[in-house]
């Protein structure tokens, strides 16, 4: 009797490993098998059906109740993705004793298997039906030039910051979904049929290695040269079959996006590359001898343990799926505070707090205020302008905006007016094409904000701080992904966190952790709707953070554009409130976004 | 012959004669304030002359005032442009440098005149490097401190020699 | 028993001072060396080791550079228990390793005056860096000099080579008038080829500049008041073609040469009669003797209180009075005292800047912190308005000072030199000879850089960065003629020698007549971060020598970048780089295009004879409004 194979997929579990089995099965069929996928609990099972399951997830996420039994375990075969070197690979290496049988993708963690005395097949994967959707017609319009697909982590976003400047000029998607499990799509993250649309759709991919791995991610990889999309990746091991310069082009990783670039300017280069890697996988890398094997090594587990093996019982009602656990490694936009992260310590200084807060509000009602309107009439007049202002605010031990201007002003598209606020700071004079407001006392970066608003006349309005530099391409970027939304933004690089603020808005995320702050484009109604931003002055640091939240919790819609247009120095403040009593001003900026209290306060 | 005439006569005639004296004088008079009035009148046109060809000077130099004032203007755009490409220059430059550091130390691997990228580091088991990653990491305050632990003895060679 | 040691490598990469864990057989004392330096070693449970072992923390005494060491533990006799490999370096998403110290401003100073100064020395894994920014509250950020000696760093981290040039400084002016105070944070961002970006955390300074007594003010009032009084009486006719020279200085240097090529073609070419007036003396009271000007020497300008300042003005005046000399001609911009007494004096005065400094960076480098009280600050600013004209030899340092005066007042006349005798290019036998002379073989490219060793020059940054020119193209030299026994040139050729550069880098003496080098050069390099118009650049172009410039100030005004020249933006090590690789890069015949290129556009007003009349020009103009 041969085997009849069934894959199971973890409920709740990265859609990655379901869309792995799928396609798996997808090849078991295809060698004349018989295949069948399931998800969460094992099964019913007939005397031929030997499980697959992917071990360091399956097991992981499936809830205790669900887990198979003892006999079901010796009907199921480990069908393992990680490589040596990872925390995954070390989970799923133990749990594969307490199965019947194993196969592995990777030719290195195979090797690492048996010298660990596992005996492991190697799975050879390749073309796929499944994922190829384009067809391999090599006229076939790519609207985007490079995208990127991996959760972000510091080490890729620190390049991929790098790669900023390179990349300014191309029609760049940067997809980096926070490390937590993901359902629906979403800005950052492309299940199944969405992803390879977007492959087919883009015409380089960068592929850069996570934690201390080194070696190829082949599904990724697969996916891409199936697609068309071409790959570039930092260097790798577990390479072959696959030939670099011929298949796909391997680069140091911190040049990575001047190949990319230069590779963009080559079509012909690029071509070539996108059809050889297409082919090679067609007619190279057959699945169907590795079917094969799997097949042949299930028969030999049922031949091992005949009989149907039982379930687990029924589970009495099916687990409350529990809140989503969010990532854990999320950056927060300051560089000291975290949001609930923060709150561990007890509070350093409180009364200091209310001090600080006090001494804004007095000096808010004894403050020099002077406007300097702009004496240099309008550079550039023949310049394409957007029906956008500029919101500037420079706060103390912020540098001088006088670069960042300059970025606006020689830009793709220009600004209608650039106002400047000098909160507390005084600027050498010299004649400047911006509108000034000078304060003589640090009055607040919301206060000062609201001040510069109330100046400006223009629909929409772009919001920086002093210690940004723009791409050339921002304002006219961000004002394109406008249309329908009423705030665009975009990923900022930092020196030590690599990308900042480069996910969506999500009102769980931001209850916890702000994460985002400013770089945005905003429709001046919104602004107008929430009173302008906060001018409390416990809130110093965080008004953009409570502007995200009350966005979030009125469901505004927003938009995030997925390339690296700004960048900011690292900032290092002066003691603010949030940093002497952070339990205070996390309650507070609670209560201004509109969240209802808890009962702990 | 004055004997024959009859008194009144003489003495209207003494009274003309009175009268004459005085519109001659009068008449003097007015005549002489005649020629200071044309003198006034002379200067006076002189004077407005003088003016009117002062406000055409002046309406020459408020023109070119404004003149100055608009190209004053011109200038600093001017400025404001040449520094705004000025900086977008450097930017360029700052790039191209980049670039071409790159491709130097691209040839000089390839020719061998430069160390080649070190090849990872052998590890010993998996557990072991697990475990000495995380005594490495105990470091990580001793690094961010580096620089008060090696100046602290500097400071000390400098009160020595100072 | 035998003994045996092990050590757990780190399987990362670790900062400069680490620790490792090993072990040895309980009862023995090992040594270890990382490199060639002893470690220290202690004996305490790791938890890692064997049983029958003793655990050893094993821990650096001083910073060891990046890069691979050799961690050897030795037994009691010396014999080699076991070894790892350890590097050190960034690793992965970490910030860059560094070693450094900001030595002014600390924070919570209080520095007084209109200008931060920073000083301080970084490494940024183990390199000097190839940028460093000043960030000032209130200023635009500032480029850092840098490879600025530093012997005591040097002493300190024998083993990092770069240490020696590791020093940086920056003067930052802050718009802070007279009696303020101002809060400021400073910052410095670094940056390297191969270690990325690292910014230090904020400092705070409270900058305060000293009000202006009152008393001072009344006394400046007072004796201004005098002086004018003393100044009325009448004076004797004057000669129009009596021109009374004011300069600092008549030793032989190379503003002071300029000076006295411009006075020798009035005297004889002009038929102008000159009186110099020098505040030090020097060989070229000599020259002066021989074109007939005369010359009167006084003391340094009195400029640190109100008292003597006003006091020496008075006599300069009067002197100048004394005189039947109708105009005034002022050199260098410190020289504002004879300026104010020509101007007061009743004298046209033309003032001449060679400088393109800010005003408060001037005044702090010639006088300190604070260094002119404020009533005789007010009096340079009332000079630099009142003079009749102001002289400059560059468009871009005219600019600078267009607020203070009027653009009818101000004027740029450029240098002349007298090699436009060249023509452009040198024979090719007056080159061989010339390269026979100093001992350059024919196929060895030579770049020449010309000027006193000192940090405003940079040579620190031109020889670092032939550390990386060199090895794509080996056959290149560098001559640097200037060098003199300063801390900088001596720090300068210790560096050379320990970086092992000697053999393509050469520091030749300062010569009264660097002209076999020009002959010899095929490249002339110049990376000054302050320079008006470096007269060393002309003296290239006219001997058909392709010029590589910082572009700074005059520089972008004689070069085009890539069409007659090379021009990178200043204080930065990579863009020096670069510049020179481009250079290199480029084909002899282009070069030689280039190096026409820039001939063709600077002949024209090169000529010495040029300027000189302009300048005749000038005074006679001066001479003429005054009626």
């Amino acid at each position: 009797m041969t085997a009849q194979l069934c894959f199971v997929s973890a409920t709740g579990g990265s859609g990655f490993m379901a869309e792995l089995l799928d396609v798996v099965a997808d090849a078991v069929r295809r060698a004349g098998f018989r295949a069948t996928t399931a998800t969460g609990r094992y099964p019913d099972a007939d005397g031929d059906t030997v499980f697959v399951v992917v071990p360091h997830e399956y097991f992981v996420v499936t809830p205790e109740a669900d887990q198979p039994t003892e006999e079901q375990r010796r009907r199921t075969i480990a069908f393992c993705v990680e490589h040596p070197g990872t925390a995954t690979f070390e989970r799923s290496a133990s749990l594969l004793p307490g199965l019947a049988g194993a196969v592995d993708i990777n030719h290195d963690s195979t090797a690492e298997l048996h010298r660990r005395g596992i005996p492991a097949e190697h799975f050879q994967l390749g073309y796929s039906p499944l994922w190829d959707a384009w067809g391999g017609n090599p006229d076939s319009a790519r609207e985007i030039d490079v995208t990127y697909l991996g959760t972000a982590e510091r080490r890729r976003s620190l390049l991929l910051a790098s790669y900023a400047d390179d990349l300014a000029d191309l029609r760049v998607r940067l997809l980096t979904p926070p490390h937590e499990p993901m359902g629906p799509r979403r800005v950052d993250f492309l299940p199944g049929a969405a992803k390879f649309a977007h492959l087919a759709n883009s015409r380089l991919l960068l592929n850069l290695h996570r934690e201390r791995s080194r070696a190829l991610e082949w599904v990724r990889v697969l996916e891409a040269l199936c697609n068309g999309c071409v790959v570039l990746t930092e260097p790798s091991t577990d390479l072959a079959p696959l030939v670099s310069g011929t298949h796909l082009v391997l680069t140091r990783p911190e040049s990575l996006g001047a190949a990319a670039a230069a590779l963009a300017a080559d079509p012909k280069r690029e071509r070539d590359l996108r059809m050889a890697g297409y082919e090679f996988v067609r007619t190279e890398l057959d699945p169907l001898a590795s079917a094969k094997t799997l097949a042949e090594l299930a028969d030999r587990v049922l031949a091992a343990s005949p009989g149907v093996p039982a379930g687990p019982p029924p589970a009495t009602a099916t687990a409350v799926a529990g809140s989503r656990p969010m990532a854990i490694d999320t950056p927060s936009w300051d560089v000291r505070f975290a949001g609930t992260r923060s709150l561990g310590a007890p509070p350093e200084n409180p009364p200091l707090a209310t001090r600080m807060g006090q001494q804004t509000s007095d000096a808010r009602r004894t403050s020099g205020v002077e406007w300097l309107p702009s004496v240099v009439p309008m550079v550039f007049p023949d310049a394409e302008r957007a029906d956008v202002d500029v919101l500037l605010v420079r706060r103390p031990g912020e540098p001088d905006p006088d670069a960042l201007v300059r970025d606006l002003l020689t830009g793709t598209m220009l600004p209608r007016r650039i106002f400047v606020g000098a909160d507390g700071v005084v600027p050498r004079p010299a004649p400047r094409p911006v509108d000034l407001l000078r304060h003589e006392l640090p009055l607040g970066r919301g206060f000062t904000r609201n001040a510069l608003l109330d100046r400006s006349a223009a629909p929409w309005l772009l919001v920086l701080d002093g210690g940004m530099r723009a791409s050339r391409r921002l304002l006219e970027r961000l004002v394109a992904a406008s249309g329908t939304v009423d705030v665009v933004h975009c990923p900022v690089a930092d020196p030590v966190e690599g990308l900042v603020a480069a996910l969506p808005p999500e009102e769980r995320r931001l209850a916890e952790l702000p994460y985002l702050g400013s770089g945005y484009l905003v429709r001046r109604s919104v602004l107008e709707s929430f009173g302008g931003w906060t001018e409390d002055p416990l809130l110093d640091g965080l008004e953009d953070h409570v502007f995200w939240r009350r966005l979030a919790t009125r469901d505004y819609p927003s938009a995030l554009v997925q390339q690296v247009l700004l960048r900011r120095l690292r900032p290092d403040p002066a003691p603010r409130p949030m940093d002497l009593d952070p339990h205070r001003v996390w309650s507070l900026t609670r209560i201004l976004a509109g969240e209802p209290v808890a009962p702990n306060g | 012959m004055t004997d024959e005439l009859p008194g009144s006569v003489r003495a209207e005639l003494t009274r003309l004669r009175a009268e004459r004296v005085a519109f001659t004088e009068d008449r003097e008079r007015l005549r002489t304030e005649l020629r200071e009035s044309e003198l006034q009148i002379r200067e006076l046109t002189r004077h407005r002359d003088r003016l009117v060809k002062q406000v055409e000077q002046l309406s020459g130099v408020t023109e070119r005032a404004e003149q100055a004032d608009a190209l004053a203007r011109d200038v600093l755009v001017a400025r404001a442009e040449r520094d705004s490409l000025r900086a977008e220059l450097a930017g360029t430059r700052i790039e191209r440098d980049r670039l071409r550091l790159r491709l130097l130390d691209a040839e000089l691997q390839l020719s061998g005149a430069a160390p080649a990228e070190p090849p990872p580091a052998e590890s010993g088991t998996l557990a072991a490097e697990q475990r000495a990653a995380e005594l490495a990491r105990e470091l990580e305050a001793t690094r961010a401190t580096v620089s008060w632990r090696v100046t602290a003895p500097l400071r000390a060679v400098r009160r020595r020699t100072s | 028993m035998n003994t045996a040691a092990g050590l757990v490598r780190p399987g990362r990469g670790v900062g400069h001072l680490f620790e490792l864990r090993g072990w040895v057989t309980a009862g023995e004392t090992p040594t270890v060396y990382i490199g060639p330096f002893a470690a220290e070693v202690a004996q305490a449970s790791t938890g890692t080791e064997p049983p029958g072992t003793t655990g050893l923390l094993i821990r650096t005494r001083r910073p060891v550079p990046t890069g691979r060491h050799e961690v050897v533990v030795r037994g009691a006799a010396g014999d080699v228990l076991t070894s790892a490999v350890v590097e050190v370096g960034r690793f992965g998403d970490e910030e860059p390793l560094r070693l450094y110290e900001i030595d002014t401003p600390k924070d919570g100073d209080n520095p007084r005056g209109d200008v931060v100064f920073v000083r301080g020395w970084v490494l940024l894994d183990s390199r000097a860096p190839s940028l460093v920014e000043v960030l000032v509250d209130g200023g635009e950020p500032v480029r850092a000099r840098t490879r600025l000696p530093r012997p005591d760093v040097a002493e300190h981290l024998p083993d990092f080579p770069d240490a020696a040039v590791s020093g940086f400084e920056a003067r930052v002016p802050i718009d802070l008038p007279a009696g303020e105070d101002r809060a400021l944070s400073v910052r410095v961002r670094v940056r390297g080829e191969l270690s990325g970006e690292w910014t230090s955390p904020s400092r705070e300074v409270v900058l305060s500049n000293p009000a202006a007594e009152d008393e001072d003010t009344a006394l400046a009032a007072r004796l201004a008041q005098r002086t004018r009084a003393a100044l009325t009486r009448p004076r004797g006719t004057t000669d129009p073609r009596h021109v009374l020279v004011f300069t600092h200085s008549l030793a032989v240097g190379g503003g002071q040469l300029w000076l006295q090529e411009l006075l020798n073609r009035l005297a004889t070419r002009h038929g102008w009669r000159i009186t110099v007036i020098s505040q030090l003396d020097g060989d070229l009271r000599e020259d002066c003797a021989a074109h007939g000007i005369d010359v009167h020497l006084t003391s340094p300008y009195r400029v640190h209180d109100v008292a003597s300042y006003e006091g020496h003005i008075a006599e300069l005046a009067q002197f100048a009075r004394g005189t039947d000399a109708s105009v005034a001609l002022v050199n260098t911009l410190g020289a504002f005292p004879a300026a104010d007494a020509a101007i007061r004096a009743g004298l046209p005065t033309a003032w001449v800047l060679h400088e393109s400094f800010d005003l408060n960076d001037f005044a702090y480098q010639n006088w300190g912190a604070a260094g002119l009280v404020p009533p005789v600050r007010e009096r340079w600013l009332s000079t630099l308005r009142e003079a009749d004209r102001l002289l400059f030899v560059a468009d871009a340092t005219r600019e600078m000072f267009l607020p203070f005066s009027t653009p009818a007042r101000c004027r740029t006349i450029r240098y002349g030199t007298p090699m436009i005798a060249y023509g452009g290019r040198v024979s090719e036998r007056d080159r061989r000879a010339a390269r026979r002379k100093l001992g350059i073989s024919e196929d060895t490219t030579l770049l020449l850089n010309v000027g006193v060793l000192e940090p405003r020059k940079g040579q620190g940054l031109l020889i670092s960065a032939m550390d990386r020119v060199r090895r794509a193209h080996p056959g290149t030299r560098l001559s640097i003629v200037g060098h003199h026994p300063s801390p900088y040139g001596l720090a300068l050729a210790e560096f050379t020698e320990r970086s092992g550069l000697a053999e393509w880098v050469d520091l030749v003496p300062i010569q009264r007549d660097p002209t076999p080098w020009f002959e010899a050069a095929d490249l002339f390099v110049n990376s000054s971060d302050v320079e008006s118009l470096p007269r060393s650049i002309l003296e290239a172009v006219c001997c058909g020598v392709p010029v590589v410039a910082s572009d700074v100030f005059g520089a972008r005004e004689m070069i085009t970048d890539g069409h007659s020249g090379w021009l990178f933006e200043s204080n930065d090590a990579d863009a020096l780089t670069v510049a020179l690789l481009r250079a290199l890069d480029t084909p002899a015949d282009n070069r030689r295009a280039i190096a026409a290129a820039a001939f063709e556009k600077l002949h024209g007003w090169l000529d010495p004879a040029g300027y000189a009349a302009e300048y005749a020009d000038v005074l006679t103009e001066l001479v003429k409004e005054r009626g």
